[in-house]
């Protein structure tokens, strides 16, 4: 077995590992495994930091983003705060300990244009961050942002808070990829959500079976984009996320198959579930894998790529491709020059 | 919408000729003919400089381009504005009515049809007028609409043109009978060769193919209707013209053809109650129009509460029917007063009631009156009115 996988298999089930994992943890950005560790300097001087930052920053982006839940209430549009400290409260009992970077809301296409009103009215604008303050998007990058993806351009705000003095709401529509060709009901997801509060602020998220499968989603979609393999590679904290999400929260089989089944989602769920257990070896995870299985979902396994066109098997095992190598550096070598050419259109505009 | 202007800006991406696509079947997918995701871009920036409009975030989808057809729909709401108020509904029968063809094989209806119906009877119930054109035999028609349980009755029909002659043709034909210009017609077919052919032959025309698989259809097809907001039985009172057209060939003046009928008008200052009406005729005139100006109802409402102005109605009646409001003048009240607004509909041409209407204003304001006049294709014949009524046109 992998040295890594079977100190964070211990790491998971409570025991502290041989071997010193910190840095390997800290760069696939697993703060709660490394808040499992014991006795370490770095944690306690560097992470307990950056812990005690991202809770102030979560307080400011909530506490900002308290007015436009209520607007969204008032005027009766469905949406959902996905990612981000929900989903930390969801798997990882903490909604401070999964850092993110701002607030994340799922909502129907066919409301986006009233959405982005409300955001605009409220002070927001869409475009990013410079050293002069917020510089607006060009339309072209907002085109670009909204035809492109299935989000549209982030909104950003400007808060009273130096340690915090912008924050950041990006607008989801679907939870599926831009190369998707399936359509999402949007309306069948939205109504799938409950009420939840974080610092006070009480806002809608989606079911927990719902949210298992977002989340999936979306993390299919970053082991499996070209571009975002190119940008970041594989990442721990996926898995982290997926198999405590899994442990912690109390899912119902049937409504998560029923899911999957309606959405027509069942192979990629399957395909994190099953590299989560590669890493973690859990019977839970077994039992939803067995559920969702299929000949589709085997199809998928050691492969990437977000379609038909760009997919392409893995030349090298899973456990190497999460650890080992420098990822840009290996597709540089694998892909062809239109994947290349698609990866910095990307760059240019995202 | 200039749809040739659009086919250029997208031949231009596409390096495609604006003839060729012109010639292309409106089912032409934009990816066959090379839209790659950046050329989407770089069109939807023509469009929109070129056009001065800013397309919604709830647009940029690609499937909202995906063929011309799909394009021409999805920019529809952005020319609303230049868009002529609908009048007039026109359905082929076949596949559209009900499914399959009547005296060719078994035809039925089923829910999405008894929707389509139901929409097109809550527009005859707004005053849209609702026509028939149909390939096929007058007889196969009539037993589809008595042997089908549906919600659409004959009753409902104003023109049916049921033939083998082409439809471009039987289109122009009730446009001649109903006295209507084409753009203010809607025809929907369900077949994309016969609404490319109408569409090439009478341009003016707005086509929607009959495809109820896609719940736009219906939407699309209310939403050219939607300022039809008065409950109106147009279709009656098209009906009743027709006899009074009958009975005008009979008299050589227009006193004489009123006085036969029985004719009662009524014309002074408008009443808050009377704005609905008063909005709807400035919207649906076109040839009588003589600033071409269109009023909302609050537009209507500000005019008549404001002194500074006068609201003029016209009512008329005979022993046909109440045509109710037929014509109106709004009037900016200074030292030299102006008629900034001067609409009668056409279907009271030729009985003199215009210039019932114009005495009343020049009654009221005897000294010195101006009327503006913008000329248009449709309003030019009636560029002499003020001149002849002595009302000097204002610069």
């Amino acid at each position: 077995m992998n040295e890594y996988i079977k100190a964070i298999q211990m790491l998971a089930n409570g025991e502290q590992p041989g071997t010193d994992i910190y840095d390997m943890l800290y760069s696939h950005n697993c703060s709660y495994l490394i808040s499992k560790l014991s006795s370490n300097d770095k944690y306690t001087n560097k992470l307990k930091i950056e812990n005690i930052l991202n809770k102030v920053c979560i307080a400011e982006r909530y506490k900002l983003c308290a007015e436009l839940f209520n607007k969204l209430e008032e005027c009766h549009i469905p949406y959902a705060v996905i990612k981000g400290a929900v989903l930390s409260a969801a798997a990882y009992k903490d909604p401070f300990i999964r850092h993110s970077g701002d607030i994340d809301l799922l909502v129907n296409r066919k409301n986006i244009d009233q959405i982005k009103k409300l955001l605009l009215d409220l002070g927001f604008i869409q475009g990013r961050v410079t050293e002069n303050g917020i510089e607006p998007f060009s339309r072209r990058e907002l085109l670009f942002q909204t035809s492109m993806s299935h989000q549209i351009a982030p909104f950003v705000k400007e808060t009273n808070n130096k340690l915090y003095p912008y924050v950041n709401v990006d607008i989801n529509l679907d939870i599926l990829w831009g190369e998707s060709k399936q359509n999402t009901d949007m309306d069948f997801v939205l109504e799938k959500t409950q009420d939840t509060t974080i610092n006070d602020i009480t806002f809608k998220k989606l079911c927990p079976e719902m949210e298992l499968i977002s989340l999936c989603l979306h993390h299919y979609k970053d082991m499996n984009s070209i571009y975002l393999l190119y940008e970041r590679g594989l990442k721990l904290s996926h898995f982290c996320d997926i198999y405590f999400f899994v442990k912690n929260c109390n899912l119902n089989l049937e409504t998560l198959y029923t899911y999957c089944r309606k959405l027509n989602v069942s192979e990629y769920v399957y395909y994190c579930l099953y590299y989560t257990n590669l890493i973690f070896e859990n019977s839970e995870l077994k039992e939803y894998m067995a559920l969702l299985h299929s000949e589709n979902a085997d199809a998928l396994i050691d492969k990437f790529g977000l379609n038909e066109e760009e997919r392409q098997i893995w030349n090298i095992d899973f456990y190497t491709r999460l650890f080992d190598i420098n990822m840009s550096n290996y597709l540089d070598n694998i892909l062809s020059e239109e994947s290349l050419n698609k990866i910095r259109v990307n760059q240019m505009f995202m | 919408m200039n749809k040739a202007k659009i086919l250029e800006l997208l031949g231009d991406i596409l390096d495609i000729e604006k003839q060729n696509l012109l010639e292309m079947p409106i089912d032409t997918k934009l990816s066959d003919l090379g839209l790659s995701s950046i050329q989407f871009i770089q069109f939807i920036v023509a469009l929109e400089e070129e056009f001065e409009i800013e397309i919604l975030d709830s647009d940029l989808i690609l499937s909202n381009f995906e063929t011309i057809e799909i394009l021409y729909q999805t920019l529809e709401k952005y020319f609303l504005s230049e868009n002529v108020f609908k009048k007039v509904l026109i359905c082929d029968c076949d596949n559209v009515l009900w499914h399959g063809i009547s005296g060719e094989e078994e035809i039925y209806t089923d829910d999405l049809i008894d929707k389509f119906q139901e929409t097109v009877i809550d527009l005859y119930n707004h005053g849209v007028l609702i026509c028939l054109c149909s390939k096929n035999e007058p007889e196969n028609i009539e037993t589809a609409f008595d042997s089908l349980e549906m919600p659409l009755k004959k009753n409902h029909i104003l023109v049916s043109k049921i033939n083998l002659t082409d439809k471009a043709t039987n289109i122009k034909e009730i446009a001649l009978k109903l006295n209507l210009s084409a753009d203010s017609f809607v025809f929907v077919d369900d077949s994309v060769y016969e609404l490319d052919l109408v569409s090439s032959i009478i341009p003016e025309i707005t086509t929607i193919r009959a495809d109820y698989s896609d719940g736009g259809c219906i939407e699309r097809i209310k939403s050219y209707f939607e300022s039809n907001t008065i409950d109106i039985n147009r279709t009656q009172q098209y009906r009743e013209q027709k006899e009074r057209e009958k009975e005008k060939q009979l008299y050589s003046t227009a006193e004489e053809f009123n006085a036969s009928l029985k004719t009662e008008v009524t014309c002074g200052l408008a009443l808050p109650s009377q704005v609905s009406r008063i909005s709807e005729l400035s919207q649906r005139t076109n040839q009588f129009n003589l600033s071409n100006a269109r009023y909302s109802e609050n537009e209507i409402t500000l005019f008549i509460s404001d002194e500074n102005y006068s609201v003029y109605a016209l009512s008329a009646s005979d022993k046909y029917g109440d045509m109710g409001i037929v014509g109106a003048a709004i009037i900016h009240k200074s030292d030299k007063p102006v008629i900034i607004s001067f609409f009668l509909s056409c279907r009271v041409f030729g009985r003199g009631f215009e210039e019932l209407l114009i005495n009343k204003i020049k009654s009221d304001f005897p000294n010195s009156l101006n009327g503006i006049y913008k000329k248009t294709v449709k309003n030019k014949r009636f560029e002499t009115f003020y001149s002849e009524n002595g009302v000097e046109l204002y610069e």
